[in-house]
């Protein structure tokens, strides 16, 4: 599809152009808060602000004078003091599984802000199968001296991947990969359209909706070609996320506005203005949560064998 | 018995009385003085009253020795004094006034040249004032007095005629008229002042409908477009009221309205989809074009479903003389049209084909490009087309009957991708490599109508259609690598399908009936049975060739849509008409039962020859809408029906209306609006991040909107310079709950001025100049004015936005609105002896207005301190486009 997309942007730009614009509009910045909470670890805030669109005044966003808050399953909350070093607020409150936590931002030129999230329960990755297959490189010509062409070889790694989903709340998940995964559930929450307009991700989002209480299989793959990089360590993984409902339907719109079919349209210009989803009331982003499982399978002694290469003396992966 | 004897005597004496012989020879003589000779003689007195013999004064008068009966028949001869002898007393009264008979006058009014029925003829007794107009197959009925008519015939483009007949009985006349002006090179007959009628000041002037437009081919032919391709929504697109939407694209919002809101007919069927190449040019080929009516503001009973306009298009008949036809060669496309008798004055056909051919430049440059890129292997594809196919066959059983057929193709054909094949015989395995999308989308259309003068007044329009609307999206990605047995060494494919499709079987009768000359009935009824498949996606994912995964989705919805009306046109007195109709309409999905009832009334009130006046108040019912998410239109909008919760979206309307005539050469006109909109459909604020397979009535919202604003033009309708000057006023916000955060927002084709110029010069028999200008206010746009630095964790995915770490800051919708657009757009018409050269200038000036703006932040950061720059940029489309097209005419 990108070749239809890269025809029709290109019919769109052979007849436009971009210019410099300065519309006379004016408003005030919000707080911003980000948080990702994790099962165990403790909590940082990064709180900033907005900044104007246009305005050409140099903008230090980082609200350092804030007072920001963390409270547990509605207790008394507790002062997260600002590290300059990481430019954000910390506290050690470290959050249990199932624990509410709510993070609060006052500020006295823009105000207060706040977002509550609740640590989900990590899924396992219960089981895995491995299967490769050794076959032709066809964009991998080699010639010999003689002129004859040769195709180097290619390895197709292939994973079966088993997890039970817990099925007592509505429970939300992100896959991340280095390897390609194709599977139904993974494709819920693309359109047909995104299907169309790119249909290369390596991340996931995906609902408990088709596999609520149930055990599930995963299909993923990855290919090795010869000229891989020598030097690199190889680790076929995976991260099964399981994440907070706000935390979906945030990285939900930032998909539905910036990839995709819809994000082709906005590329452009003429796509619907999409608000990206935010759990803070009286600023913006989000309160964020996550837990999760990884499976790992070092697969580079296999492609070192099959490519009879040696292994490099100092492994970066 | 004494009484019987009074009583004869006194009858005697009357009789005597009335025998009296009385001779009077009045030259110039006072009434009064012939009165008072008559009683002398007579012995009688009058009675009457003063005011009866006003303007009566002066008399001649000269009998000898006749009876007084004689004497008074003499003597009130020819005028509207009638006289009573009541004994002793002659009465003089006012004579009643009798109506004089009316006979009907009908026929039809064709084209001297093809017997084509000119649709929309004004038939006008200069006597009587009585008027009618042709209906869609060409016919006029009307009833008028006894005795001398003066008829005149008009129709836009065509010479007026002029026929003074005897009406002693019911009379049918078929009049023929002759082109005065011609858009096809022939028969032009040009002078200094060409005396033409215009349809459009005479509905102005005359009809009770505010807001209607009448254009014929060459209106739209002498309308400059892009391209050069004469478009009839282009041509719209240049009235008041009307806003194009993104530039280039022929969208039209009317009166504040949304793109879904125009019911656009094809010979009495309605069509979906109305646009090739994503809008830059409708689907209506201006060759195969014989009429177009176009209603912004009132609406007849007969239309529905939309809320803000109707479009019907009329497509050419063909003659019923000889063949004719026409070859156009343009820059983009090229139209082949030819017509003629199938049997002579009997039965005609019309064929036309457009198609573009972008697609026959890109072919070569492919093949070059192909053949010299490094990777022989590889073959790049892409290509786009549109074409359009219109055939029309009409036959004449008899004056009374006549029975037609339609079909209409109309499709758009994108196709992107590569494919690789690489043959290794030294390790015998061929390498298969193939990734294609193909898209096609567009309407199929076939009817049949029957039309029938049931009596001189009654006529009778059968109409049964099929229409089918389908886009398709195609992908197949296929990887194979196969030994020289055939058998798979390794093999990955997948195809993906996504439809959305619409049939429509639908039937309609529609009756005309003129009971008597003050009114016109019309009245009918329709059914229609829709089968909307919204989504159906298909996929197979083959491993090995071997299938592994087979996905099906497919959303079906049936509903039965059926409606009736009523309406008269109803002349109350010469200077008053009132057009009052009502419209039902019944709709059923899923869900409850739907029920529409829509008023409608127009007045005209015609002050003097000169000014006209009218109101008119329309409802309008719609049940289907099309979700679309982008502001330009694409093969993926889906129409889709109300079901569910979702109510029948319903406007009422108001407008008033003025008109004034100047010289029978200028007609100003000024009509306000004002239109409430109730149960609007649109996305809700935050459909986007519900499941794909949320049912769509869901992501959906109803609220409620606004429009008022004025339209202002001055039409120059005759000499060699001739055009229009037009100003739009408007207003147009809507309101939903679960959209803005449920506050009132301006609409996004809130245009609030409007000037068109429109300008016609023909020079000399060979040549015209056409010029048309467009200024507006900008359309509203929804602008991020704050931006946020989003989450940063490694953790999470990467998405294209992490360029600049920075998301837009939801805003209020509509905030913002874009500059003035303007742009000129000029062209030259030389007529040679056998065709039609057009030359064509699309924003001669260059001025590549802003359609959208977007945001691109390129921030310099460095520990969270962010130095912005200007970061708005603005999407400019549209330079100057120059074309040439020339048609030839056999």
């Amino acid at each position: 599809m990108k070749n239809l997309n890269i025809f029709i942007v290109s019919l769109l730009i052979l007849c436009s152009c971009t210019t410099d614009f300065e519309p006379d509009l004016h408003s005030d910045p919000v707080v911003v808060i980000n948080v990702m909470a994790s099962f165990n670890e403790p909590i940082k805030a990064s709180v900033t602000r907005s900044i104007e669109i246009g305005s050409s005044s140099e903008n230090n966003i980082i609200l350092r004078d804030a007072i920001v808050t963390v409270a547990l399953n509605d207790g008394a909350p507790q002062r997260m003091l600002f590290n300059e070093e990481s430019e954000k607020f910390e506290s050690d409150v470290s959050p249990n599984m199932g624990d509410k936590v709510v993070i609060s931002a006052v500020h006295s030129k823009y105000g207060k802000a706040e977002g509550s999230t609740v640590i989900p329960i990590p899924v396992q990755i219960d089981h895995w199968e491995r299967e490769y297959r050794v076959m032709h490189d066809y964009n991998a010509i080699m010639p010999d001296q003689n002129g004859n062409i040769h195709y180097q070889k290619i390895i197709n790694f292939e994973y079966k991947l088993t997890f039970t989903d817990p099925g007592d709340t509505e429970n939300y998940y992100l896959l991340s990969s280095n390897m390609n995964c194709t599977d139904p559930i993974l494709e819920e929450n693309t359109s047909a359209l995104d299907e169309i307009a790119d249909n290369t991700n390596w991340f996931y989002l995906f609902s408990d909706k088709q596999i609520s209480g149930k055990t599930y299989t995963l299909t993923c793959s990855r290919k090795f070609p010869t000229n891989f990089y020598q030097d690199h360590y190889y680790v076929n993984n995976i991260k099964l996320y399981s994440i907070s409902k706000e935390y979906y339907l945030y990285l939900f719109s930032l998909f539905k506005k910036y990839e995709g079919f819809n994000g082709m349209m906005n590329e452009i210009g003429l796509a619907s203005p999409f608000i990206i989803y935010s759990n803070i009331n009286g600023g913006t982003e989000i309160v964020a949560s996550q837990s999760w499982s990884e499976f790992a399978d070092d697969v580079d002694s296999i492609i070192r064998e099959i490519f009879n290469i040696p292994k490099p003396i100092y492994p970066d992966n | 018995m004494k009484r019987q004897i009074l009583f004869s005597v006194l009858i005697l004496i009357s009789i005597l009385s009335l025998r009296a012989e009385i001779s009077i020879n009045a030259r110039n003589r006072d009434i009064h003085s012939v009165f008072a000779e008559i009683m002398h003689q007579s012995g009688k007195n009058f009675v009457y009253s003063s005011d009866l013999l006003k303007g009566r004064k002066i008399i001649n008068l000269n009998v000898q020795k006749e009876s007084l009966k004689n004497v008074l028949d003499k003597l009130f001869a020819g005028t509207d004094v009638s006289y009573y002898i009541r004994g002793n007393n002659i009465l003089l009264k006012k004579k009643k006034q009798s109506s004089p008979q009316r006979f009907i006058l009908n026929g039809y009014v064709k084209e001297r040249e093809t017997g084509e029925a000119l649709i929309g003829a004004f038939v006008i007794d200069t006597i009587s004032h009585i008027s009618s107009s042709t209906n869609a197959a060409g016919f006029y009925t009307m009833q008028i007095p006894t005795g001398k008519a003066g008829i005149k015939v008009l129709y836009p483009g065509y010479a007026t005629l002029r026929k003074n007949i005897d009406i002693t009985r019911n009379t049918t006349i078929d009049f023929t008229l002759s082109p005065g002006i011609s858009g096809d090179g022939k028969s032009i007959e040009l002078s200094e002042v060409v005396i033409t009628a215009d349809r459009n000041h005479t509905l102005a002037m005359e009809s009770s409908d505010v807001g209607r437009l009448n254009l014929t081919r060459n209106d739209i032919l002498s309308t400059p477009t892009v391209f050069g391709e004469p478009d009839v929504i282009k041509t719209i697109q240049l009235q008041p009221g009307v806003s194009a939407g993104v530039e280039g694209l022929a969208g039209m919002y009317v009166h504040g309205g949304n793109h879904d809101e125009n019911l656009y007919m094809l010979d009495n069927v309605p069509l979906y989809q109305v646009n090739h190449f994503g809008g830059l040019f409708s689907a209506f080929n201006t060759e195969a074009i014989k009429n177009v009516d176009f209603y912004k503001s009132t609406f007849p009973a007969k239309y529905g479903g939309r809320l803000s306009s109707i479009l019907e298009v009329h497509t050419k008949d063909g003659s019923l003389k000889q063949h004719h036809g026409s070859f156009r060669l343009g820059l983009t496309s090229g139209a082949f049209n030819i017509d003629g008798p199938i049997f002579k004055d009997k039965t005609s056909y019309s064929f036309a084909i457009r198609r573009s051919w972008f697609d026959l430049l890109t072919i070569p440059a492919l093949a070059i490009y192909n053949s010299v890129r490094e990777d022989k292997e590889m073959t790049l594809i892409a290509g786009y087309a549109f074409t359009d196919i219109n055939l029309k066959i009409n036959h004449n059983f008899s004056e009374r009957s006549t029975l037609h057929g339609m079909f209409y193709f109309g499709e758009d054909y994108l196709k992107g991708g590569e494919k690789e094949k690489i043959v290794s015989s030294d390790i015998d395995e061929i390498m298969n490599e193939k990734n294609i999308n193909k898209l096609r989308w567009g309407n199929i259309v076939g009817s049949i109508g029957w039309n029938y003068m049931i009596s001189p007044t009654l006529f009778l329009e059968l109409t049964g259609a099929a229409s089918y609307y389908n886009s398709n999206i195609n992908q197949e990605s296929t990887e194979s690598i196969l030994n020289t047995s055939g058998k798979y060494n390794y093999s990955n494919s997948r195809i993906f399908s996504i439809r959305n499709n619409i049939t429509d079987y639908l039937g309609r009768a529609d009756f005309g009936w003129n009971p008597s000359s003050e009114h016109r009935i019309q009245f009918g009824v329709g059914l229609t049975y829709h089968n909307f498949i919204p989504q159906d996606t298909h996929g197979e994912l083959y491993d090995m060739g071997t299938l592994l995964t087979i996905t099906n989705y497919r959303h079906k919805i049936q509903a039965l849509e059926s409606y009736t009306y009523i309406g008269d046109d109803w002349d109350i007195i010469n200077t008053v008409k009132l057009n009052a109709g009502v419209r039902a309409g019944i709709f059923s999905a899923n869900g409850p039962l739907r029920l529409t009832i829509e008023p409608r009334a127009s007045v005209r009130w015609k002050l003097n020859p000169q000014w006209t006046l009218k109101a008119s108040y329309s409802r309008m019912g719609q049940f289907v809408h099309q979700l679309t998410e982008s502001s330009i239109s694409l093969p993926t909008d889906k129409w889709v029906p109300i079901s569910g919760t979702l109510k029948p979206q319903i406007s009422d309307k108001i407008s008033l209306g003025g008109y004034f005539d100047l010289l029978s050469e200028y007609t100003f006109s000024i009509e306000a609006f004002y239109k409430w909109m109730r149960n609007i459909v649109d996305y809700r604020d935050d459909y986007f991040i519900m499941p794909e397979s949320t049912p769509w009535d869901i992501l959906l919202c109803q609220g409620s909107g606004r429009a008022k604003g004025i339209d202002f033009s001055v039409i120059k309708r005759m000499g060699k310079i001739t055009g229009q000057i037009s100003y739009s006023l408007l207003w147009s916000d809507r309101q939903f709950n679960h959209k803005n955060g449920g506050m009132r927002f301006p609409s996004a084709y809130d245009n609030r001025h409007k000037i068109n110029i429109t300008a016609n010069w023909k020079i000399n028999n060979r040549w015209e100049l056409n010029a048309a200008w467009t200024g507006m206010s900008g359309n509203m746009i929804t602008l991020p004015t704050q931006a946020y630095e989003i989450l940063n964790t490694q953790d999470i995915p990467y998405f294209s936005v992490y360029w600049d770490k920075f998301i837009d800051l939801g805003t209020k919708l509509n905030n913002f609105r874009l500059p003035f657009y303007h742009r000129l757009d000029v062209s030259a018409n030389h007529r040679t002896k056998h065709g039609l050269w057009n030359f064509s200038l699309y924003n001669a000036y260059c001025n590549m207005n802003v359609i959208t703006i977007k945001r691109e932040i390129s921030i310099d950061s460095s520990d969270h301190t962010y130095t912005g720059k200007n970061q708005y940029k603005a999407l400019r489309l549209i330079p100057l486009i120059p074309s040439v097209s020339y048609t030839w005419y056999f």
